[in-house]
């Protein structure tokens, strides 16, 4: 079992996702923006963020440069996988620079979430 | 020259909302099924594009027909929750569609900027560009439905100036090839 962190400005796809974790037993805790997203990651633990790209206050990649940077050292090392609608080449490199570790393009399949969770932290 | 395009545009619409919607009975037509306005309309506007081509996408509901689209989706939601919820999954269905046309742009170099999707109800959607003379435009109004549910999409798209090689290309082929297949996970 994980402890995960949702970032999507969707309550629909948020409730997606948690739905799909929650059968398999992972604690989630939501955010609605990076913004949001990066307060919790702050002050809690987490073994994985799972996050949107395109989102109000603060977008995705932005949250990600930002746990990158984060002071503790272990804490900047969290794996991230984003779900979006973008696909280009372009935008994954983009992420890939910035420190994404997978990218899962929308509509979000139950089997290819919970393989890439499987993948970063173990629990199948 | 937007012909192909705006026909890209529609295919695509209709097989992101069967998705969306888990729903394959879906369909698309040209025909204005809008006879009369029930109930409460609402607009979502999502903006797309770059300095030379520019598109709006608005999508066009009430929350009883799009409820009925997507009953595949919603079956864990308490009633108090569907009205709120509807919004929020149109709002995504716009992602989805605009996103999967900013995606092909980009893998085409004709590298595009995407809005958030914007929700109204009941106000005619009004969509204002910078400077630049528009050389060609196309404004579309279809819908895609089921038996007499249906939302409404309409598109605007306007060309700024003279379009170069790249673009003209990208238009003259663009084109659905079918349903669009699930990605894999990319590991970085």
């Amino acid at each position: 079992m994980s402890k995960i962190l949702v970032v999507d400005d969707s309550t629909v796809m948020r409730k997606l996702v948690i739905h799909i974790l929650d059968k398999k037993g992972h604690e989630s805790t939501q955010a609605a923006d990076g913004q949001e997203a990066f307060d919790k990651f702050d002050s809690q633990a987490f073994d994985l963020i799972i996050t949107d790209i395109n989102m109000p206050n603060m977008n995705g990649f932005e949250l990600t440069k930002k746990v990158r940077e984060h002071a503790d050292a272990v804490k900047a090392k969290i794996p991230v996988i984003v779900i979006s609608t973008e696909f280009s080449d372009k935008i994954k490199n983009e992420g890939k620079d910035l420190g994404v570790n997978a990218w899962i393009v929308k509509p979000c399949d139950e089997d290819q979430l919970l393989q890439a969770i499987d993948h970063f932290t173990g629990s199948a | 020259m937007l012909e192909n395009y705006t026909k890209f545009l529609k295919d695509v619409s209709l097989d992101r909302l069967k998705i969306h919607c888990r729903n394959d009975n879906i369909n698309l037509t040209e025909e204005n099924l809008q006879n009369e306005l029930t109930g409460k309309f609402y607009t979502c506007g999502i903006l797309l594009g770059n300095k030379c081509l520019q598109t709006v996408l608005v999508v066009k509901f009430n929350t009883l027909n799009m409820l009925t689209l997507s009953s595949n989706v919603f079956v864990n939601s308490n009633d108090s929750q569907l009205f709120e919820e509807t919004k929020d999954f149109v709002k995504e269905f716009c992602n989805f569609l605009a996103g999967h046309l900013k995606g092909v742009m980009d893998n085409a170099g004709l590298h595009a900027g995407l809005s958030l999707p914007v929700m109204a109800s009941q106000i005619d959607p009004v969509a204002c560009f910078g400077n630049g003379k528009s050389t060609h435009e196309a404004n579309n109004r279809w819908w895609l439905y089921q038996d007499i549910h249906f939302v409404e999409l309409s598109c605007f798209s306007v060309i700024k100036g003279a379009p170069d090689d790249l673009l003209k290309d990208f238009l003259d082929t663009i084109k659905f090839s079918g349903e669009v297949k699930k990605n894999n996970i990319e590991f970085f």
